[in-house]
């Protein structure tokens, strides 16, 4: 087991500027390094960005929490959310388009999370949404 | 995030990106970008160099001011970003879209080009 650290937000596009700290903040911590540090704080921002904006249907209050775990050569990122059951992994994955009047409005994240994690794990429990990103530190 | 702008020539916008292109700062920038992309024809050189976290809502944001200034006739070429933000952008495919090009020359040279 490695060194667990969480952050609970809630549904609003200003929590992610406070998540963007927060991952900032436990890069430091950890001892990620400068590019392992981005990649997490990118595949955060564009999952968590993604529950914000079509995880939930009502405007009732919900919360999102993310773990991150700091596990030898492994940094796990779990992301948890009680908004509507969403598969990224099953998304059909983004037509860039190749001309500027062809560039698709959504879907760029999704590309980016995929493109910049080693392993990528969604399962449905307890009504919940838990996706796990997992990065690898790079060899020192 | 800061935005800077000025003529750098005829028809030639330079515009300088400093911190974060997260949430924020895509809203940050978005009215003052769109006020360069959309006032007259010009080609536009984005520093990139002061820009060191970028998200696909920042591209989002530098793809609409792209297409609002082809729309005119102009352009948009993005001027050297940091090894980690380029690996976004071309991650992204935007590159295939807006050129990166980290000589200044050859990049006012591309906008010059493109305008005559």
């Amino acid at each position: 087991m490695g060194v667990i650290r969480s952050i609970i937000l809630e549904k609003s596009h200003a929590e992610l500027i406070r998540l963007g700290q927060w991952v900032a903040a436990t890069a430091e911590r950890l001892d990620l390094d400068e590019t392992l540090a981005f990649k997490v704080d990118l595949c955060l921002a564009e999952a968590v960005t993604n529950v914000i904006d079509y995880g939930f249907k009502d405007d009732g209050e919900h919360e999102i929490v993310v773990f991150l775990e700091s596990d030898g050569p492994e940094v796990s990122v779990l992301i948890e959310d009680d908004g509507r059951a969403f598969n990224p992994l099953k998304a059909k994955d983004a037509d860039l388009g190749r001309s500027l009047d062809d560039v698709p409005i959504g879907g760029l994240g999704i590309h980016l999370f995929k493109s910049y994690t080693k392993d990528l794990r969604y399962e449905r429990k307890g009504g919940k949404n838990r996706l796990t990103m997992v990065f690898e530190r790079e060899a020192t | 995030m800061q935005f800077e702008s000025k003529e750098i020539g005829e028809d030639l916008i330079e515009v300088t990106l400093t911190g974060r292109l997260d949430i924020q700062g895509a809203a940050e920038i978005d009215m003052p970008f769109t006020s360069v992309a959309a006032t007259k024809r010009a080609g536009v050189l984005v520093d990139m160099s002061g820009v060191d976290f970028i998200a696909s809502i920042g591209i989002r944001t530098l793809l609409s001011s792209a297409k609002a200034l082809a729309g005119r006739g102009g352009k948009m070429v993005l001027h050297k970003p940091t090894d980690l933000v380029r690996s976004v952008l071309v991650t992204s495919g935007i590159d295939n879209m807006v050129p990166i090009i980290d000589d200044r020359d050859a990049a006012v040279a591309a906008l010059a080009d493109s305008m005559h």
